[in-house]
């Protein structure tokens, strides 16, 4: 009877008003967006287990960036520090949640959801990443642990760089660009797509000049770079999903600091096919096969060594998601194998060639156990026969009283194993005065997180506003010390001895005004402390980091970006050699003014760093110029 | 004081009527919802039963079960009796053994052409995130080629990726069009829509009614409510067990199906 009256006197209420249709328009179609997200589910997740920033397209477009982490430079949570390394091609360093040094064991980072993690030193090679910023479609930064996902490595954060999918008729561009430190480079990218399938084939070559020096910023250092990166990706549709075939090729050569010859030479070139396919309206399933390979050369007319480096790698992963209960429960479950293999005379002594196979099955559940309450928990069991077993876990429970709120508190696991070079290295560097010699008795360092979040819509979700405060504690953690051995060398070895906890607070607030209009600004605050008091852990986070900018439409076709960060002092520290440079703080600008006087056509100028001639960032003897670039993009 | 009656009759204890249509939907307070219900009520001409997609579904002895939405819908495929699934453009109906008819977000093929032509539009740029269906594709074309309209039909892989589409591939259009698709409409690709419409001076066609404003244009869209009278159109003809397209489109049913106005709930419209 009660529903019967409630059904008649809501049959004759007049229909409210108080929401205007647009606004709830488009809340219906953000509804139905959740349901159509890229897991293919069609009932909405429900929210992340860790805080999520996404470097959306017209970010990547209007960031005027030339290196690929210069798109990374003023998120919140991230630092990237510029360092042209004359200890091979690896010119910056990466981090979340701080420690930035050369080897970032804790970071995974994914192209196309296939990891281009280096397990050969356990870290990320930037450089070497055979992806070009035209194909970027959008990168995904999930900050804190997600092993229970991704696996061994995703301790601090998981970066997924993604790739536009040929999707356009008949489409192409070209841009060409110039500026100082000899800057000068060319990219083209075509793509056709239809029913039957897309076709996307993309270049880039480049050639820039060396960075100033630090002992005199006048002279040019030999670090110079030619680079050329070619990618093809391809589809057709199967089964109802896509059959995607993904490959590409990098080649570098670039100086070193002795001698103005390109003394390295790195090849590159990886080929992926992947499906991904529904298995009923609230399941997919996802196939993935990889195979890479980079061979590092370097020249040995100055040293007379070879100290030639050949990677290769297969990997493949599979899984499941599903939506089940009414669509109140959501499983995702797979397994994954990788063989990685490296074969040095330099690096490994007597025995050149040393392998690593990895299995690995993990299962994530997430319940909806009330309209408001989502609980979700994951784990991952994994073995190397070079890292040894581990589990790792994740907890998560997130709470929406409000609609466009939520509440977050998480703890995970997450595991870090050791790599190739941790416990086979036998190599001599510094001129032979030092000897690394990896610890076959290393194992994997358990890393436990607990956190706190919160995100927030406002505005009719046009400001996004995000807190997380987080305590990390990594033990067991993986450090290169000087150990016993021969008088006359330096002896240094891998060991577990350590225990790192790290602390911190994130802040974000980003307001989309309207179509290309929109201002940001985010703060860190980091603070590491090491049981063995390890300056490049301790003392190498900046405390403090705050961004700011905005991406501004103006009238005539003129479009205007900005971002500034200011970054607390550091020390610039190194795990690869004695020297140290105090840092202090300072102000970085980045601009870039585009000017489309027609659809087809853009010129733009744009700069980095622009406060200052040069700075140093890192401990190499090598400064961070004041860049300035302008160029035009045609495109049809 | 509407929506407030409306959670209080979703959320009392179910099954107090021994209705034949239970209505399921993903978001019971949401005045587009609500106007698709309205509609399903009108047309319909019975008392229902109603559930929330985000609780279990009460027992009952339904013959037709109604999903507003893309939750509903989820909710709702388990279920072993007939489905009719509206507002959910996402919804692909597939691997249930039940009659399923899925409500479209458009006008008929047929429709939309006439619709165009009547605009004075002989190249409309189609802005989705999915492939379009191929029977409204195959069935668009017929109909354009016979009134001399071209459609150009362009995938966006997601929202950033639109207002870039634009810059570069739009300038023949003399029309655009989103299509009703949730990975695509956001304020952000509607901005950029109208924009691209205002500096070229070709006409917006909005996805939604309620998008429709200004010199946004209604002529390809359909409303909620215009859904709701659809489903309850497709739900009679599931009963009556008559072989029913698995995508309908709202109008293109008869509406002698419709129950006699006398017996149905006073509509809102």
């Amino acid at each position: 009877m009660f529903r019967l009256a409630a059904l008649l006197a809501l049959s004759a209420a007049p229909a409210s008003a108080q929401t205007k249709p647009t606004d709830e328009a488009f809340r219906f179609f953000a509804e139905e967006g959740r349901a159509s997200t890229p897991l293919k589910r069609v009932a909405p997740t429900q929210g992340s287990p860790v805080p999520v920033d996404v470097v959306t397209a017209e970010e990547i477009a209007a960031s005027g960036a030339v290196n690929l982490w210069d798109l990374l430079r003023f998120r919140v949570g991230l630092d990237v520090v510029e360092g042209r390394s004359s200890a091979g091609s690896n010119r910056t360093v990466v981090s979340v949640r701080g420690i930035p040094r050369d080897g970032i064991h804790e970071l995974l980072v994914l192209l196309d959801g296939r990891s281009v993690y280096d397990p050969l030193g356990g870290t990320i090679l930037w450089e070497r990443i055979p992806v070009q910023i035209q194909d970027i479609e959008r990168i995904e930064i999930a900050r804190g642990p997600n092993a229970a996902l991704y696996g061994s490595n995703a301790g601090l954060g998981v970066i997924n760089i993604i790739t536009r999918v040929p999707a356009a008729p008949a489409a192409g561009q070209a841009t060409v660009k110039g500026g100082t430190q000899r800057l000068g480079e060319l990219s083209a990218a075509g793509e056709a797509a239809g029913e039957r399938g897309g076709l996307r084939l993309s270049a880039t070559s480049r050639d820039q000049g060396g960075a100033p020096t630090a002992a005199d910023p006048v002279v040019e250092g030999h670090d110079f770079l030619q680079k050329h990166t070619g990618n093809v990706r391809g589809w057709t549709p199967v089964a109802g999903g896509r059959l995607e075939l993904l490959a590409g090729m990098s080649q570098l050569r670039h100086g070193k600091t002795i001698t103005n010859h390109p003394q390295q030479q790195d090849l590159s070139h990886f080929q992926t096919l992947s499906l991904n396919a529904p298995t009923g309206d609230d399941s997919s399933v996802e196939l993935r096969v990889s195979r890479n390979e980079s061979l590092a050369r370097e020249f040995a007319a100055r040293t007379g060594l070879d100290t030639s480096t050949r990677f290769w790698q297969y990997d493949t992963e599979g899984f499941h998601t599903v939506a089940w209960g009414g669509g109140r429960l959501h499983t995702t479950y797979g397994a994954g194998w990788r063989y990685a293999a490296s074969r040095s005379s330099y690096l490994y002594g007597a025995t050149p060639m040393q392998a690593n196979r990895t299995v690995r099955g993990f299962l994530h559940q997430s319940i909806q156990v009330l309209p408001t309450v989502s609980v979700m928990g994951g784990m991952n069991h994994e073995t190397a026969t070079a890292g040894g077993y581990h589990k790792d876990f994740q907890g998560a429970v997130l709470w929406g009283p409000v609609e466009e709120h939520s509440f977050r508190a998480a703890y995970a696991r997450a595991n870090t194993k050791p790599q190739i070079l941790h416990r086979y290295a036998d190599f001599f560097a510094n001129s032979g005065a030092v000897h690394i010699a990896g610890n076959r008795n290393l194992t994997p360092s358990p890393l436990t997180n607990y956190e706190l979040g919160w995100r927030g819509l406002l505005l009719e979700r046009a400001l996004t506003l995000e807190l997380t405060g987080f305590y990390t504690e990594i033990r067991d953690h993986i450090n290169l010390d000087a150990a016993n051995g021969p008088g006359f060398f330096r002896n240094y070895t891998y060991d577990n001895t350590n225990t790192v906890i790290l602390r911190g607070l994130e802040a974000a607030v980003r307001w989309r005004v309207g179509p290309g209009r929109s201002l940001y600004s985010n703060y860190t605050q980091e603070t590491v402390a090491d049981q063995d008091a390890h300056d490049v852990y301790v003392k190498t986070t900046p405390r403090h980091k705050v961004n700011l900018g905005f991406d501004w439409a103006l009238p005539l076709n003129l479009r205007a970006s900005m971002n500034a960060g200011w970054k607390d002092a550091y020390l610039a520290d190194s795990t690869s050699g004695p020297a140290q440079n105090h840092v202090h703080a300072f102000w970085r600008v980045d601009a870039r003014l585009g000017w489309s006087p027609s659809s087809w056509l853009e010129l733009f100028m744009a700069g980095q760093n622009l406060e200052r001639p040069y700075r140093r960032e890192y401990v190499d003897g090598l400064l961070v110029p004041r860049r300035i670039q302008g160029g035009a993009t045609v495109r049809f | 004081m509407r929506a407030a009656l409306l959670a209080l009759l979703l959320l009392s204890p179910s099954a107090a009527f021994a209705a034949k249509a239970l209505v399921v939907l993903s978001e019971p307070l949401s005045p587009s919802f609500r106007e698709a219900y309205d509609g399903f009520l009108a047309e319909w001409g019975e008392p229902v039963d109603t559930a929330r997609a985000d609780m279990p579904l009460p027992e009952g002895p339904h013959e037709v079960v109604l999903a507003l939405g893309g939750r509903a819908a989820a909710r709702a495929r388990a279920q072993e009796r007939p489905l009719v699934v509206a507002l959910a453009p996402a919804y692909r109906g597939v691997g249930r053994d039940a009659p399923t008819v899925r409500v479209a977000m458009t006008p008929s093929p047929e429709r939309f052409i006439a619709a165009l032509a009547a605009a004075g539009v002989k190249r409309l740029l189609a802005v989705r995130a999915a492939p379009a269906e191929p029977e409204f594709l195959r069935r668009a074309e017929a109909a354009a080629q016979e009134a001399g309209v071209a459609i150009d039909d362009r995938i966006v892989t997601g929202p950033e990726a639109m207002p870039r589409l634009l810059r570069r591939d739009g300038v023949l259009a003399d029309g655009i069009w989103l299509a009703p698709d949730p990975a695509s409409v956001t304020p952000e690709t509607f901005g950029a829509a109208r924009e691209f419409s205002r500096a070229r001076a070709v006409p917006f066609f909005a996805p939604a009614a309620g998008l429709v404003a200004g010199e946004v244009r209604g002529d390809l869209t359909v409303s909620f409510a215009e859904c709701g009278r659809e489903a309850a159109r497709a739900a009679r003809e599931l009963l009556a067990g008559r072989d029913t397209a698995k995508v309908v489109y709202p109008g293109s049913l008869p509406a002698a199906l419709a129950a006699p106005p006398s017996t149905a709930p006073a509509s809102t419209k």
